[in-house]
């Protein structure tokens, strides 16, 4: 609740204040619409907004899930060689340099205009915080635990499994929350580039038609669904690390 | 059980190791005591089995357990399962009976379902502790173990590993730069160098056990005039005597 508190607040501050703007400026609610109008197109725009999310929703969950898992297998393989891990690594942290946009067009024309290129895209985009952090946590085991459990007769597998696997897990929970975010703008970028269904395209056709308080709507499912994204992953993580949150 | 001898390691320039020989019997509790820095750590990794020296020899019989400085739990395990990595990694059955049986005497009982962060200093470290033990050994390395833990429960713990050491009549190796503790436990005390680290002197300590104060002061003075390398004290024996090898 006390972590609640605040950031409803803030919310409740900055629309009243959005509100107070718009009523008193008169501006045109195609440019920009208060929230009750935002509202209003929500309720109105039901039918077709849940169907565009659910859509969505299920490209970003898939593409997602299958980032976490190669993401997390390709870490746990490169640990097994340094040499393949040097090779791999920079190239991998370079990847994340290329636009989001630009992946998408070329998915598209690789891929074609079906679900598959979606899911591509979202796989793509979320694929290497995963790894990346991954492959750090892997490597950032302490080497007083790795001696003292070696001593106690613990070979590599023991050791991967008792201490470098724990140690990278707060890592890799760190890339699974930076990649949620990236997943649901990967969606997004997939649909602008060639999709007829789906939040991003119905949010570039409501911009093409100058509904702008639906457009407002539209974006406002959208980030609902990274927020809970976000927070499932954190509860997750709150899970799965209980060593990680006790206090006494 | 361990005989080491005119052990040389260098990383890089810097020279950690010069000729150290030293020997741990079966059945003794010995310490090493050197300024910090002179190469302790070192030495005990090469014991262990974890480094590689540059030269000499090291020669085990038997199993040896080194346990780090600083408490080397993993965090992510609770108590009881800490204190039996050991047990699990031999295979060992009913691994957490056995541990249970031990919990009161480490002062443990109670705690078994804590993460290590939610116990005290004393308490990581005696867990650590019963971890070394509990796993099948011969011999035991322990680095400083008592060094992170302020002065009152210092002297709790001396007390209490020289109760369970007696109980359990293993061979302890002990690094330490408290120089009335390893009057107090040990049978034998081996004086280092500043680094590069050499053997400066042996301190033989009379068996009486548990030792009154006032027993400490001579070991104590030995000790303390060697590592300040004060010209060698009556009654202690060069380093370079010769070293017997292991039966
Ligand atoms: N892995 C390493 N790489 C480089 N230098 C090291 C390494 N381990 C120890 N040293 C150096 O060797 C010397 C002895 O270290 P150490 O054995 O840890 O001393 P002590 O345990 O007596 O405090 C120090 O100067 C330290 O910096
Ligand atoms: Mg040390």
């Amino acid at each position: 609740m006390k972590k609640i508190l605040p950031p409803a607040a803030l919310a409740v501050i900055v629309l009243a204040g959005w509100q107070i703007y718009v009523a008193v400026s008169g501006i045109s609610e195609q440019v920009l619409p208060s929230p009750v109008e935002v509202a209003r197109a929500f309720v109105d725009d039901a039918g077709t907004l849940w169907p565009a999310a659910w859509t969505t929703l299920s490209e970003i969950l898939a593409g997602y899930a299958i980032a976490a898992a190669v993401g997390c297998l390709l870490a746990l393989g490169l640990s097994f060689s340094r040499l393949a891990e040097h090779a791999t690594y920079p190239w991998l942290v370079i990847s994340q340099v290329v636009p989001v946009p630009a992946i998408a067009a070329l998915v598209v024309v690789w891929a074609g205009f079906g679900i598959a290129a979606k899911l591509v895209v979202v796989a793509l985009v979320s694929f290497f915080p995963i790894a990346v952090n991954a492959i750090d946590g892997l490597r950032a085991s302490d080497p007083a635990l790795l001696e003292a459990l070696a001593s106690l007769g613990a070979g590599r597998t023991a050791q991967l499994r008792l201490v470098r696997v724990p140690t990278a897990l707060p890592y890799i929970f760190s890339g699974l929350r930076i990649a949620a975010v990236l997943a649901v703008i990967g969606a997004v970028f997939a649909e602008w580039v060639g999709s007829s269904s789906g939040l991003g395209y119905l949010i570039l056709t409501y911009n093409n038609e100058v509904a702008t308080p639906a457009e407002f709507a539209a974006i406002g499912v959208l980030a609902l669904i990274a927020i809970a994204l976000f927070a499932a992953v954190s509860a997750l993580e709150r899970v799965a690390l209980p060593w990680r949150r006790t206090t006494p | 059980m361990i005989v080491c001898s005119g052990l040389c390691k260098s990383f890089g320039a810097t020279a950690a190791l010069a000729d150290v020989t030293l020997e741990l019997r079966a059945g003794e509790l010995v310490a090493v005591v050197g300024p910090s820095g002179c190469g302790k750590t070192t030495l005990l990794r090469i014991l262990a089995g974890l480094l590689e020296a540059d030269a000499g020899e090291v020669a085990r019989s038997g199993r040896v357990v080194y346990m780090p400085q600083g408490d080397s739990l993993l965090p992510w395990r609770r108590t009881l399962a800490n204190v039996t990595v050991g047990l699990e990694l031999a295979g060992v059955a009913d691994a957490r009976g056995r541990a249970r049986a031990e919990l009161e005497r480490f002062g443990l009982a109670g705690f078994e379902r804590r993460f290590p962060r939610e116990l005290s200093g004393g308490m990581r470290q005696r867990a650590a502790l019963l971890r070394s033990f509990l796993a099948p050994s011969d011999a035991l390395l322990l680095d400083e173990p008592f060094a992170a833990l302020d002065a009152l429960t210092r002297e709790e713990l001396r007390e209490w590993l020289l109760e369970v050491w007696q109980a359990q009549r293993r061979s302890v190796l002990m690094v330490t730069h408290d120089v009335e503790e390893a009057a107090f436990l040990a049978d034998r005390v081996y004086v280092l160098s500043a680094r590069p680290a050499r053997v400066r002197g042996i301190v033989d300590v009379s068996p009486v056990r548990p030792r009154e104060p006032e027993q400490l002061l001579g070991p104590s003075r030995e000790i303390r005039a060697l590592l300040r390398e004060e010209h060698p004290v009556k009654g202690h024996r060069r380093a370079s005597r010769t070293v017997t090898p292991a039966p």
